[in-house]
């Protein structure tokens, strides 16, 4: 007993106490609630299945993107091979002359598709004809063979010569210089 | 039991069975457990029967990890009791309960009143524990588990439940006792 004069609460009254408070059972229809409610789910077995058959998929996903990525990303990722001069017309059977750049492109990428995003310098074309009669031209004046004076003067000259106007210019006085004693060769 | 069963292979429908089989006798020896734990958090009949209901459907879709009954049990304990402590938080039918027709019936009128107070606080002083003293104080007085029962349904070593099953008890006598001398002045 407490000094107020109450009975210190033992622990199995404790317990009793908390044991009659949880005495309680569910309703009847509980269990078979349960079971209906279980009834419209997919079997463990099955709903297991269907999982590990979605993570394959998953992983068969992530696999083509990773393969798809890693072929693409070569095209980028190497430095184009460094432009070099050269000339405009060069060798006598040179039709079609790519840029440097393009022409290791193309060599990197053989058998490949080209991606639509890279755009490589326009190539130069000069049809075999006219670059045969360029040269046979350029020749052809070296040598003297081909005088261009008559076809020059024939141009005709559209523009109107330009009037200038006569400038007066007066005539400048010398006077000669002589020493004062008349004497020359004399300093 | 399931559409499923029909078109699976013989083996797949077999292992569905055993499976079924021992859900259910799973489900019969659990079920008061779980609705019990539920009940001592919401007091509230069919919010205890429905957290109870989806704690079992629950363990049922993870059924092939918990086929270990021992295991099967700690877990619709835990998950049980988790499921419940969110919806007393958040469901406001909470507030009607059922307290006053779960106590044994009185003999006469006056018992049955004092009956209902002394439910009454000491419901009040077991809401008032924290969860961890909560949770082994009710599963130390649902189907007469000792200390080891506890630890291994909640997975802490006895020493562990012990020490938290002395907490509870001491904060509650002197709840309770502190209660009572404030009614009989």
């Amino acid at each position: 007993m407490d000094p107020q004069g109450h009975d210190a609460m033992t622990d199995a009254a404790l317990d009793g106490e908390i044991r009659r408070a949880l005495a309680v059972n569910p309703s009847p229809e509980f269990l078979a609630r349960v079971r209906t409610r279980i009834a419209s789910e997919p079997d463990p077995a099955a709903r297991r299945l269907s999982l590990v058959l979605v993570a394959l998929a998953v992983v068969a996903v992530a696999i083509v993107a990773i393969v798809a990525i890693s072929h693409r990303r070569p095209a980028w990722t190497e430095t184009p091979a460094p432009l070099t001069a050269r000339p405009f017309v060069g060798t006598a059977a040179l039709v079609s002359l790519p840029p440097a750049n393009a022409r290791t492109f193309r060599s990197m990428n053989a058998g490949r598709p080209r991606t639509g995003d890279l755009k490589p310098e326009p190539e130069v074309l000069i049809a075999v004809d006219e670059a045969k009669a360029l040269r046979a031209l350029i020749s052809g004046i070296r040598e003297g063979r081909i005088v261009l004076t008559p076809e020059l003067r024939a141009v005709p000259v559209t523009s109107e010569p330009l009037s200038v106007d006569e400038i007066a210019i007066e005539p400048i006085a010398i006077t000669p210089i002589a020493p004062a004693t008349g004497e020359t060769g004399v300093r | 039991m399931h559409e499923y069963t029909d078109r699976l292979p013989g083996s797949v429908a077999a292992v569905n069975a055993e499976l079924e089989r021992e859900f259910e006798a799973r489900l019969i020896e659990s079920s008061t457990l779980a609705f019990r734990i539920a009940f001592s958090v919401l007091r509230h009949r069919q919010d205890a029967e429905e957290v109870a209901q989806e704690a079992f459907v629950k363990a049922y879709r993870r059924f092939t990890q918990l086929r270990d009954r021992d295991r099967f049990r700690a877990w619709l304990v835990r998950m049980t009791w988790r499921l419940a402590i969110d919806r007393q938080r958040n469901d406001r039918r909470r507030a009607v309960r059922e307290q006053h027709h779960e106590i044994a019936p009185a003999p006469t009128a006056v018992d049955d009143v004092l009956a209902r107070e002394r439910a009454d606080q000491l419901w009040r002083a077991i809401d008032a524990l924290p969860d961890k003293l909560r949770i082994v104080i009710v599963l130390a007085n649902i189907e007469g588990h000792d200390v080891a029962g506890v630890a291994r349904l909640l997975a802490l070593p006895p020493g562990t439940v012990k020490s938290r099953l002395f907490l509870a008890r001491q904060r509650l006598k002197e709840q309770l006792q502190w209660t009572l001398k404030g009614t009989t002045r």
